[in-house]
């Protein structure tokens, strides 16, 4: 039997058949050439999207990478002046302990010299009440009613510890 | 806070306060530098940042 007499006993399904077959030929040759059917453009939104994260995603990974160097570069540092801190504690700590044992640690101070430094120690806190620990004074009003007393000298050990 | 002297205070004290204002000196520069420190490192981090992300959004090549 010859091609055409068979097409010519084709029923209707056999020749949807048919021509499903072919257009399934055709489109799988196509393909293989490289022929893609998208007219939405999906494949090419999913392609962007797809870069997009990519990008978001090496950036946070350079982010990462640096906050990791920076964190590491702030411990060494806190390190080194955790070290210089304790330094200064324990030389500061010596010499108290040597002006309490000093053969005149008990004599008491000149009254004029204690008022003169009493008065410079108000004027500083009068000008910086942040270092005397004291509330914000009114640069206008009196200042010295503002200023309370700072701790008292000696006792670095207890505020280091 | 700064040390003060107390009240009747005596020679000891009056050293005491000295020594204590000085490590109270030390301590507000070492304060100060960490604080420029970490604030230009911070900087300088983001700089690096922003010069490798421009780096990388470049086109390697060109129309």
């Amino acid at each position: 039997m010859r091609g055409p007499a068979i097409l010519r006993t084709l029923t209707p399904w056999g020749w949807g058949l048919v021509v499903a077959g072919v257009l399934a030929a055709v489109l799988v040759g196509l393909h293989g050439l490289g022929f893609r059917w998208d007219p939405l453009g999906l494949a090419e939104r999913r392609l962007r999207s797809a870069e997009a994260k990519t990008s978001a995603a090496v950036e946070d990974a350079a982010a990462r990478r640096l906050e990791v160097a920076g964190a590491a570069e702030q411990a060494r540092r806190l390190e080194h002046i955790h070290q210089l801190t304790v330094a200064v504690a324990r030389e500061t700590a010596r010499a108290t302990t040597q002006a309490r044992s000093a053969p005149d640690a008990d004599t008491p101070l000149d009254p004029d010299r204690v008022a003169r430094l009493a008065g410079h120690d108000r004027e500083l806190c009068r000008l910086a009440p942040a270092v005397c620990g004291t509330a914000a004074a009114d640069p206008a009003g009196d200042g010295d009613k503002a200023v309370r007393a700072g701790a008292v000298a000696g006792r670095a050990d207890d505020r280091r510890s | 806070m700064l040390a003060r002297l107390p009240d009747a205070p005596t020679i000891a004290d009056l050293e005491i306060a000295y020594v204590e204002r000085g490590a109270q000196l030390v301590a507000c520069e070492m304060a100060r530098a960490a604080a420029v420190d970490t604030l230009m490192g911070e900087r300088a981090l983001q700089d690096r940042w922003r010069r490798e992300a421009g780096a990388r959004h470049r086109p390697t090549v060109w129309p």
